[in-house]
């Protein structure tokens, strides 16, 4: 079974480096791939743009979601992945720095998956992502795997 | 200009506003009363003035009638008795009485013998003249009291007169004069009529005297001719001079009542008139309408005192209530604003008012663009300040985990700190977005269980350090009014501080619960419960009372007693924003004691 890639959109380079350590760390093997802004992000998932090709690209496993970002903000690209019919059910999870319950509030109500805030204590972080891995990685059933296992 | 005032704009002097609101009550109090007075007053004061004037002089000629019928009656009674006297019977019985048939009359000019001795008997009136008539009317003796003419005409008098003049009383006019004729039967012992007894009285000044005493110069009675309408005999003869027309006396009196007969007397030929002086009359009249004037002024100003009392008052407090809200706005209002109204108070209050609500809209936006940044603010301090220290302690952390070899003791001693501080300021940023979001926060109000939350607080900090044993007495079903979830930080706070400085003591002891209002300081004084935390720690000196509830505010040493410092700041807050108070009393090792209510 292929291993699915998880998208990390991330406009600081120190977190992205900080999640992609602490995957490590946590003996997550998927591929993570990085997108910088909410542009990029939803480039990405539909192929458009810089990621543009002949067919749209696998979605990933999930998506690790920042909201404080340059161009679209990451509750913007929430509320696009919900409209999207193809990205309708795609696992977002919140990981952001914000521990303001507007920010919280208004995730949930566009339809992020799960809400996470970044500790500053490292060895709290990486135990965040184990435990963001365990559920997300592991133990959920993506609906994205099931469409795509009909199609296969 | 040096005047400060024109500063603001052009200065508006005007009357002061009790001299401008005493002025116009005056003003349109006097003209509505001059109106009231000038179209509907007169009308009715003149009816009611000349209704009254009119029963007056009415009720004056009727007394004046009355006077006059009385001093009548006085003739009749004197005439009765005198008829009646046993001298008289005796004497027209005697020897003494000579009825013959001639017609020679005795003149009398001393008392006769039928007549009492006047100073012995109290006769009601002094007799002028009395004549005694035998029994075929015929006048056989004459007295007089006065040694006056005698009047002819009494030997003439008209035979009616004579012969109806038994037991009655007349008042006629006898060639020019009037006169009063009162007569009586003189009756033997067997009833048989001896004769008659008349006494005659000159209606003259003396009569008229006699008869009503003094007579005013508005007030006057007159005796007329019946047939040639000229005065006979009046109270006032130096005015009304006899033989005057009842015509001429018409142009200077106002008759007042006329009659033609008079209680207890027949009259003949003769007109009874009441009279009034006009000139009497104008100066009453003008004298009643005067006072009436004078009246209606006087209750003007009666019914206008109470009012204008009121409106002083009114506007004394207007005044003062301008004053004091000069005094309370004027940080309020900018220096441009003010325009200097120095007179009426209202328009002060006015611009005062203006002025404010300006104010307060440029204040409001302002605070508004502010509550905005603030918001930005916390909200980048939530979220960007947060993500350098990540990076911070992450790779500090990454450092020591990696190039653990190429670091000695003391640079992995560093990076420890590193790390430290930076966890450190986490928590100072973390208390600071609570403490700020503590303002922000909608109460919601509701019953909360203080002992409740007092026990799972304690429940939890047990649970954290098993190997303590403190003593905890905690009041059942104390219960206020507040938003639970920021009293429950409130009790967790306290009660964390309360576990937190009894720390060195063996035996802890902490107490919640509700004070007595006995023991209350009488200067905390509130009607609402307050509420005592209560521990037998560390204590503090009493002069930081006040200091220990400002944020970052610490009276002890990190190493010796962890924290931020944040946790009081953060009580006050919650408790001020319920509208209460909290404060703390205390001594060094000797415990602190925390009151508050809300």
């Amino acid at each position: 079974m292929q291993i699915k890639t998880v998208l990390l959109v991330e406009d600081n380079q120190d977190d992205e480096l900080l999640t992609i350590r602490a995957f490590r760390k946590n003996r997550i093997t998927n591929e993570v791939a990085v997108v910088r802004d909410g542009a990029e992000a939803l480039d990405y998932l539909h192929g458009t743009g810089d990621f543009s090709g002949k067919e749209p690209p696998p979605l990933p496993e999930c998506v690790l979601l920042d909201l404080n970002l340059p161009k679209v903000s990451g509750l913007q690209v929430l509320k696009k992945i919900r409209e999207h019919s193809r990205t309708k059910l795609l696992p977002v999870i919140v990981l952001t720095s914000s521990k303001e319950e507007r920010d919280l509030v208004e995730s949930y109500k566009l339809g992020a998956n799960s809400y996470i805030r970044k500790p500053v204590d490292f060895e709290q972080f990486i135990e965040a992502v184990r435990q963001l891995g365990l559920y997300w990685l592991v133990l959920n059933e993506s609906p994205i795997k099931d469409d795509q296992a009909e199609q296969e | 200009m040096s005047s400060g005032a024109s500063q603001g704009g052009a200065p508006t002097r005007s009357v002061s506003l009790p001299a401008k609101v005493l002025l116009v009550s005056v003003l349109v109090g006097g003209a509505v009363w001059w109106i009231v007075n000038m179209l509907w007053c007169p009308l009715d004061v003149s009816d009611i003035f000349n209704q009254s004037l009119d029963d007056l002089l009415r009720e004056k000629a009727r007394q004046q009638r009355v006077g006059l019928s009385q001093h009548i009656l006085l003739h009749r009674q004197t005439v009765n008795f005198l008829a009646a006297s046993a001298a008289i019977r005796e004497y027209m019985e005697g020897p003494d009485w000579k009825d013959t048939p001639a017609a020679d009359v005795d003149f009398l000019d001393r008392p006769p013998k039928w007549l009492p001795e006047m100073a012995g008997l109290n006769l009601p009136l002094k007799p002028r003249y009395l004549m005694v008539l035998n029994s075929r009317g015929e006048i056989k003796e004459v007295y007089q009291a006065r040694p006056d003419p005698f009047p002819a005409q009494f030997f003439h008098l008209p035979q009616e007169l004579v012969e109806n003049s038994h037991d009655r009383v007349v008042l006629t006019i006898l060639k020019g004069g009037a006169f009063l004729c009162a007569s009586e039967s003189i009756k033997g012992e067997r009833g048989e009529v001896l004769g008659s007894l008349m006494l005659f009285s000159p209606v003259d000044d003396e009569f008229f005297r006699m008869s009503n005493g003094e007579a005013s110069e508005w007030n006057l009675i007159v005796l007329l001719d019946g047939e040639t309408q000229k005065v006979v005999a009046s109270n006032q003869p130096k005015w009304i001079p006899k033989g005057m027309l009842l015509g001429d006396l018409e142009q200077i009196f106002q008759v007042a009542g006329m009659a033609a007969k008079i209680d207890g007397s027949e009259v003949y030929g003769l007109q009874i008139v009441s009279l009034v002086q006009q000139k009497a009359t104008a100066s009453l009249s003008e004298m009643l309408q005067k006072k009436e004037r004078i009246n209606s002024v006087i209750q003007a100003f009666l019914y206008m005192v109470p009012l204008l009392v009121i409106v002083l008052w009114l506007t004394r407090r207007i005044t003062n209530l301008t004053r004091q809200i000069e005094i309370d706005t004027d940080e309020l209002v900018g220096p441009g604003e003010l325009q200097a109204h120095q007179g009426d108070q209202l328009k002060v209050l006015e611009q005062r008012i203006k002025s404010i609500i300006n104010g307060l809209k440029t204040r409001t936006s302002q605070l508004e663009t502010v509550n905005r940044e603030l918001d930005n603010i916390t909200y980048a301090v939530s979220h960007d300040l947060r993500a350098p220290l990540r990076s911070i302690d992450g790779f500090s952390q990454a450092l020591e985990e990696d190039s653990m070899t190429a670091l000695d003791e003391d640079g992995r001693d560093y990076l420890r700190r590193v790390r430290k501080a930076t966890q450190r300021l986490e928590s100072l940023i973390d208390s600071l977005l609570n403490l700020s979001r503590i303002n922000r926060q909608e109460l919601r109000i509701e019953p909360v269980n203080l002992s409740h939350c007092a026990k799972e607080v304690i429940d939890n900090l047990r649970q954290s350090e098993p190997e303590r044993t403190v003593n905890v007495m905690i009041a059942d079903g104390v219960v206020a009014q507040g938003d639970p979830q920021l009293l429950h930080v409130v009790m967790t706070n306290l009660l964390e501080n309360a576990w937190k400085f009894s720390a060195k003591r063996v035996d802890s002891k902490i107490e919640f619960g509700a004070v007595d209002r006995k023991d209350l300081r009488s200067e905390i004084l509130t009607d609402k419960h307050v509420y005592f935390l209560r521990d037998n720690g560390v204590g503090f000196d009493m002069s930081f009372a006040e200091q220990m509830f400002g944020p970052f505010q610490r009276l002890h040493r990190t190493e010796e007693f962890p924290g931020v410092g944040i946790g009081l700041a953060t009580v006050q807050r919650i408790i001020q924003r319920h509208g209460g108070r909290i404060w703390a009393e205390g001594e060094i090792d000797r415990g602190a004691t925390f009151y508050f209510y809300f």
